[in-house]
């Protein structure tokens, strides 16, 4: 304090003060916090920045521990507040629509599948960072995801969840075959496991996995939902009756009936459990197993050490699998805009993107050809599929783009439902794909 | 004649108890705001193309035409919402008037036994639904276990069953768990209808040698139809928007076969962001409740006017 300061002080505080005068500076206190606390806003004098970035929990918690981490190095080095939430991956939809609406909220959020398409008008656009970004990690594996309505890059491709065979080997050794690389090789080896009690376990439901898993087989007959302009219809198709066929003698043969009622939980259980043979699912089933060391039934061997992971079947026109796709993208309503592309710049720089693909072990599979062939995957002989599987692996509306249409497809379970009615002999699969795409052009028409 | 004022006009047009206006416009407010207002705006909705984030526009009945002649997943919907209320109400009235009156003859712990019966109402829906969830496991069903290895169910061979994934079954376990959680509020209910009985007429009835049959249709169940009238249209009200129930045991399969309005309302509403949609479908009840209030208020109004 100057002593200019000091002196001033000294005379406010020795100067008897008169009663109206008290009444007014109170007043004016009392006004001026209920301004503040009305408006929610500190003067400008008092105001501090605050990143604030939105996620859904991850099944790895580690990895948000480590998200945390980053947003609270960047908040030190730009002298800023961050803050990181995170909701349950089902909350995020009602949260984010509440966003758009009030357009006031976080400022940066997690956007999955269609949402980038969705929220377009609402997202700040990303090329330039998406090419910067791209350009330093060796390109992306996959040109799909994140794209706006106008095309432009509406969000940062951030990480997908894969979807591999996880196969109990012992099993396939026990009756003398190979590993399987085909569908129909998972339908042989499937039938005669099947009568050994080891069925294998795709779910024919109302669940997320069943709907990438369903995607990736008909894609892989060469079958598709959409052309390439994600708008012209194209289900209904030789392709996709013989898909269809190929899931009614799966399902007959190989499989078990409850898989008309499982959810994503089932067929990590069925498979932990030693009952599945072979489930195609994320290595959250494999990591759950070695968590909750279980045994196989009737012996003291721990299950996870006979599960390996295998690229996903191939079909008579490739190997494809569909797959959650997260993306990370800037409401345009944020007031810290300029901020939050910082971060996102600090965020995907290679050794801050390494250190989050580190934290969740692998779980949030890079989209960046650098970063897939991270030496991480190298470490676990069970992730020898994964630096491969991005080039194979697709959004909801391949070979388009997920659009606000597909992801209506994906939420109402059309496909999966398609399925099961062909499985359980409800519909042939020549009226099953007839449904699908009546279904279908329903729903495109309103986009 | 000197003018009159402001008060004195307010009273002759509305009346003497002019204060008893401005009592009631706290109430009046709060309806405004919490009901009118959030009614109004889902009305609005249902007659828009409201989308999330996007500008909206009128569009008449256009929602209502689409889901009642080209969704057919909705109609699905409309069967499933019916048998699922229709059944779960029917049921919830036979049971509770059942267990009420056994309730009302236990001596015995019957403190303890009226508290317990009401677990399953006051625990959170979701959390017991999580229960059921695991009960009917389609691959570890306690059920399906106790079938196969408990004496003597083991007997008879029965099971496994697939309780969440045929359709048939699934519907019924989904309204076996309505069920279950919405008995406690009936017997609750109608033991306090029950209690509420004068002895006395069970007197005057056994002196003229009226049979057990008898006293229950033409004394029991008369004085009982105003709280039954009540407690069926809460729970008619509140079995049709039900959600947590179906959400968390089929989220509506298999194959749309226990989708309900709410269920369904809420893929479209929330997760296909289609508000529009979803509002039209969470609308679509309201006529059948307002039917369903109408008949129940009639019903109490007729009762009202009974004479001893």
């Amino acid at each position: 304090m100057t002593r200019k300061t000091n002196g001033h002080v000294a005379e406010i505080l020795d100067k008897p003060s008169s009663r109206r005068k008290f009444i007014k500076q109170s007043a004016a206190v009392s006004g001026g916090m209920a301004g503040i606390l009305a408006t929610g806003i500190a003067p400008a004098i008092g105001q501090t920045h605050e990143l604030k970035m939105l996620v859904n929990s991850h099944f790895v918690p580690a990895s948000d521990e480590e998200l945390k981490r980053q947003l609270e190095e960047f908040g030190k080095a730009e002298g800023i507040k961050t803050r990181l939430d995170r909701v349950a991956h089902i909350q995020l939809p009602a949260v984010l629509a509440g966003e758009i609406q009030g357009q006031k909220g976080h400022d940066i959020v997690t956007v999955r599948n269609a949402d980038p398409h969705l929220y377009s008008k609402h997202l700040e656009p990303l090329d330039d960072l998406y090419a910067k970004v791209g350009k330093a990690g060796g390109g992306w594996t996959n040109h799909d995801v994140g794209k706006g309505r106008d095309g432009r890059q509406a969000a940062m491709p951030w990480y997908f969840i894969s979807f591999p065979i996880a196969v109990r080997t012992d099993l396939i050794a026990e009756i003398g075959e190979d590993l399987p690389d085909t569908w129909e090789d998972v339908l042989r080896i499937g039938i005669k496991l099947k009568k050994k009690g080891h069925p294998v376990g795709i779910q024919l439901s109302h669940g997320a996995d069943s709907n990438w898993i369903l995607r990736g087989l008909l894609w892989s007959w060469g079958a598709k939902l959409v052309e390439s302009d994600s708008k012209t219809i194209a289900v209904n198709s030789k392709e996709t009756i013989d898909a269809f066929k190929f899931i009614r003698d799966l399902f007959k043969n190989a499989m078990t009936e409850e898989v008309l009622a499982w959810d994503d939980r089932n067929n990590n259980v069925c498979l932990a459990s030693g009952k599945c043979s072979m489930i195609l699912n994320p290595i959250s089933a494999y990591r759950s197993a070695v968590r909750d060391k279980a045994l196989i039934q009737g012996t003291d061997k721990p299950v996870h050490q006979v599960i390996n992971h295998i690229m996903p079947p191939k079909g008579p026109m490739g190997r494809h699998m569909g797959s959650s796709h997260s993306n990370v993208g800037i409401w345009k309503f944020s007031k810290n805009v300029d901020v939050a592309k910082r971060f996102l710049d600090f965020h995907f720089e290679s050794k801050n993107a390494e250190k989050l693909l580190q934290a969740s072990s692998g779980y949030n599979q890079p989209l960046l050809t650098n970063h897939a062939l991270h030496p991480l995957y190298a470490t676990n002989p069970k992730y020898y599929f994964a630096p491969f599987i991005g080039w194979y692996t697709h959004a909801i509306g391949w070979p388009g783009v997920p659009t606000a249409a597909s992801q209506t497809i994906y939420d109402q379970y059309l496909l999966p439902d398609a399925a099961a009615a062909v499985a359980t002999g409800k519909l042939t699969p020549e009226e099953s794909a007839k449904k699908i795409e009546k279904q279908m052009k329903r729903i495109y028409r309103r986009f | 004649m000197p003018p009159l004022t402001l008060r004195s006009r307010l009273r002759r047009s509305i009346g003497p108890d002019i204060d008893g206006y401005f009592f009631v416009l706290p109430t009046v407010v709060i309806m405004v705001c919490l009901i009118v207002y959030p009614f109004g705006l889902a009305v609005w909705y249902s007659l828009s193309n409201a989308f999330i984030g996007e500008e909206t526009k009128f569009i008449g009945l256009d929602n209502f035409r689409y889901i009642l002649f080209e969704d057919d997943i909705f109609l699905l919907t409309i069967r499933n919402t019916l048998l699922f209320a229709v059944i779960s109400v029917v049921v919830k009235v036979v049971l509770g008037l059942l267990c009420a009156m056994l309730l009302l003859r236990i001596v015995r712990f019957r403190r303890f036994l009226r508290g317990a019966m009401l677990l399953p109402f006051v625990a959170p829906t979701a959390l017991t639904t999580l229960a059921w969830w695991l009960i009917l496991d389609p691959t570890y069903s306690h059920i399906n276990w106790m079938l196969q290895h408990v004496w003597p169910f083991s007997l008879f061979d029965l099971g496994p069953y697939l309780w969440l994934g045929n359709p048939t079954l699934a519907l019924s376990s989904v309204i076996f768990v309505n069920i279950w959680r919405g008995l406690p509020f009936f017997i609750i209910t109608i033991l306090a209808g029950l209690v509420a009985i004068p002895d006395n007429l069970y007197e005057a009835a056994e002196i003229d040698g009226a049979t057990t049959m008898q006293k229950f249709w033409r004394i029991t169940l008369p004085l009982l139809r105003p709280v039954l009238a009540v407690i069926i249209l809460f729970s008619t009200i509140f079995t049709l928007a039900d959600f947590n129930i179906v959400y968390v045991l089929t989220r509506g399969g298999p194959m749309n076969e226990t989708h309900l309005f709410a269920t369904y309302s809420f893929t479209y509403g929330i997760l296909n962001h289609e508000i529009g949609l979803g509002a039209a479908i969470a609308l679509f009840l309201f006529p059948i409740l307002i039917l369903t209030v109408i008949l129940l208020l009639r019903l109490v109004r007729r009762d009202s006017e009974y004479e001893l």
